[in-house]
């Protein structure tokens, strides 16, 4: 199994952003070890050639969990296909299949429908306020990157 | 008759090749041949492998991630795991386009049944209408089929779409979620099926619900679509082995058959294959052939043979495969209740929806969700993921899945042919399918008739959620060297006895020679034609 000590800073920094943001914790060093040896699959092209909006969602991520969830937010609705999503979608998936994270994931929430219908509300009220905010933070820059990637 | 060469070891060739040989012939199967990885802790749950096994992520995603699923238009609810890439490998030497379609192809030992959900269908007498074949006849080789692999199912409201036999076993036992489903049903049965002329029934699947004929009952591990560990939901790798066994039996694999060539009377003399370990042409001759390489293959030998023999580059009309629809649903009511993901992991339950013309029957699936790749179905909500993954998990033991068929039908627009490769003795396959322009309509009812029965059984469809799937998704390919009781000598048709009406001792034996193709799974229907057709031998 590769070393955490091997991965490059920026990709370690990157996963650990990212766990923070998905589950509350530190990767593991077997999580960041699957994450280094995966990542290709999930990256689109070198991150300098990308356009402005999905450079500007990766370095928005990369900053803690709360901005990451805006960008994510905004990248579900606007950019589904981003670079940031797809190794969001790596991380889960690693996460998913690794020891502590899988139990906690692949698990139903249990207790009384009332309970859980109200955190699925409260959950859902602050995807929606991240998305409000991503939009606010994100829109202009979104529609800089459309304008300057425009063909002349 | 002595001599057979079956080429290819899907559900048609071991099924044939088995029947040929208790008739005393000897078979020899020629096949690429793709095998699988061996299982690995066959005793351990979904559950248990993740921390059990030294690099579950590498086991469930692929050394480089090559399991997960990334957004894209209309991507599926779930994917083949790593453990199942196998099956459908293409070996080198094999090339194929398409058009409105993307196809699979399969050159497993075992074929696609190597990763299917099982689903075991007998059609009916309207299914069988166009096929050229006696009734009778075809449910006596089904309940032979379903004495070898073992079907768990129950008389139930199916029974009016596909004949119930004496011969099937115990169903499994229902999870929660399917029992919640089933119990509901059968409160508003009269009005589901008076309004809707929806039925619903246990799904009849190829999975042992007891020992059975060597092969273990299903242990509940959860593990289901990376490979039964112990054999418990059949594979027709199980019928090879049980060929193997027999002494008149020879199993070639390693080796992609091109094409045969024909003598100056019109019989196949030899075929003509590559060995795929150094690329060497390898010849055996034939005294029977009987091709059972699955639908695009087997038209392909056929369609290069003939290139090879005469220069043209000749079509097969008629390319049919079933439309499928992923519709996902919630059932509200078992929020906040448990799951057991060591358990059965496909579909229990099944349903029918009647149309006034019996061979339009829709067909459908119900999968409840328990152990399950999650991330394909997190990032399908319009949610980040955080909030996704909070959502998911708060509803998780009421999500479900209904995997809905269509029938087709045989159309000339829909058809196969070849294109040479410049510079080189090879050949493209050449796929075009054309929608038929009636599907779109019938989808629609369909979907409308399944979300009504959805919403009646107490669920909810969440709304743009509904994935049309490609065609060639489904890989229930058929109908391009189709049965007929007439045919000129020479054509692109095969006699009810599967005997091609072009080459004299060729057999066609597996889905290519389907004159219709109804919604269900077709899977145990090759099975039973192609035990049908080696008794005629």
């Amino acid at each position: 199994m590769t070393r955490v000590n091997s991965v490059r800073p920026a990709l370690l920094a990157e996963c650990r952003a990212l766990c923070r943001y998905l589950i509350d914790a530190d990767p593991s060093e077997y999580v960041v070890s699957c994450y280094e040896r995966a990542w290709q699959s999930a990256a689109t092209a070198t991150e300098h050639v990308l356009p402005l909006i999905d450079r500007s969602l990766l370095r928005m991520a990369r900053v803690g969990a709360l901005p990451a969830r805006m960008a994510d937010a905004y990248a579900r609705m606007f950019r589904p296909s981003a670079p940031l999503r797809r190794r969001l979608i790596l991380l889960l998936a690693i996460l998913e299949n690794s020891p502590p994270s899988a139990a906690r994931l692949n698990s139903a929430m249990l207790g009384r429908r009332p309970a859980i219908g109200a955190g699925m509300a409260a959950t859902m009220l602050a995807s929606a306020v991240c998305l409000v905010a991503g939009i606010m933070l994100l829109g202009p820059l979104h529609l800089l990157s459309l304008l300057t990637s425009r063909p002349r | 008759m002595s001599g057979i060469l079956v080429v290819g070891s899907g559900a048609s060739g071991v099924h044939f090749a088995l029947t040929a040989l208790e008739r005393g012939h000897q078979v020899t199967m020629l096949d690429v041949g793709h095998e699988g990885p061996a299982p690995v802790l066959p005793d351990a749950s979904f559950d248990q492998l993740k921390s059990r096994l030294p690099d579950p992520a590498g086991y469930f995603l692929g050394a480089r991630g090559e399991g997960v699923v990334y957004p894209a238009a209309g991507s599926a609810y779930y994917g083949h795991p790593p453990s199942k890439h196998y099956v459908f490998d293409v070996p080198e030497g094999f090339a194929a386009s398409a058009t409105a379609m993307e196809p699979h192809f399969s050159f497993a030992r075992g074929g696609f049944a190597e990763a299917w959900t099982a689903g075991a269908y007998a059609f009916n007498r309207f299914d069988l209408e166009d096929f050229p074949v006696e009734y009778a006849v075809m449910q006596r080789c089904y309940a032979q089929v379903a004495r070898r692999i073992g079907i768990g199912a129950l008389r139930d409201d199916l029974e009016r779409f596909m004949p119930f036999d004496e011969s099937y076993l115990q169903p499994l036992p229902l999870d929660p979620h399917s029992r919640w489903l089933w119990d509901r049903y059968h409160e508003r049965r009269d009005r589901l099926n008076r309004k809707l002329r929806f039925y619903l029934g246990r799904s009849r699947v190829a999975t042992l619900s007891e020992d059975y004929a060597g092969r273990k009952a299903c242990s509940q591990l959860g593990r289901c679509l990376w490979g039964c560990p112990t054999d418990s939901i059949y594979g027709p790798a199980v019928t090879l082995r049980e060929c193997q066994a027999k002494p008149q039996f020879r199993y070639v694999p390693g080796v992609l058959v091109r094409y045969f060539e024909v003598n100056e009377s019109g019989r196949i003399g030899k075929l003509v294959a590559r060995r795929l370990a150094d690329g060497a042409a390898v010849e055996f001759q034939a005294e029977v052939v009987a091709l059972a390489a699955g639908t695009l293959a087997t038209s392909k030998l056929v369609l290069d043979s003939v290139y090879r023999r005469t220069g043209q580059v000749a079509v097969l009309p008629g390319l049919m495969d079933n439309r499928q629809v992923h519709v996902p649903f919630l059932t509200p009511r078992l929020i906040g209740r448990g799951i057991e993901t060591a358990s059965y992991q496909f579909h229990h339950l099944a349903f029918g929806i009647e149309r006034n013309a019996p061979r339009d029957y829709v067909h459908g699936q119900i999968t409840t969700l328990k152990a399950a790749s999650i991330h394909p179905i997190v990032q399908s909500l319009p949610l980040d993921l955080r909030g996704a993954l909070g959502v998911f998990r708060a509803m998780r033991a009421g999500l479900g899945v209904v995997n809905l068929n269509l029938p087709d039908r045989r159309r000339s627009e829909s058809h196969l042919t070849l294109r040479p490769i410049p510079g080189t003795e090879d050949t493209e396959l050449v796929i075009r399918y054309v929608d038929d322009p009636g599907e779109s309509a019938e989808l629609s009812f369909a979907v409308g008739i399944l979300k009504r029965a959805l919403r009646g059984l107490g669920c909810f469809v969440p709304p743009r959620m509904t994935r049309i799937r490609p065609k060639g998704a489904s890989v229930h390919y058929a109908g391009t060297l189709p049965m007929t009781v007439e045919g000129g000598k020479g054509g692109f048709t095969c006699a009810p006895d599967g005997k091609s009406r072009g080459f004299e001792n060729l057999y066609i034996v597996d889905g290519a020679s389907f004159p219709s193709l109804p919604a269900k799974n077709l899977t145990f229907t090759l099975m039973a034609n192609a035990t049908r057709l080696a008794e005629g031998l």
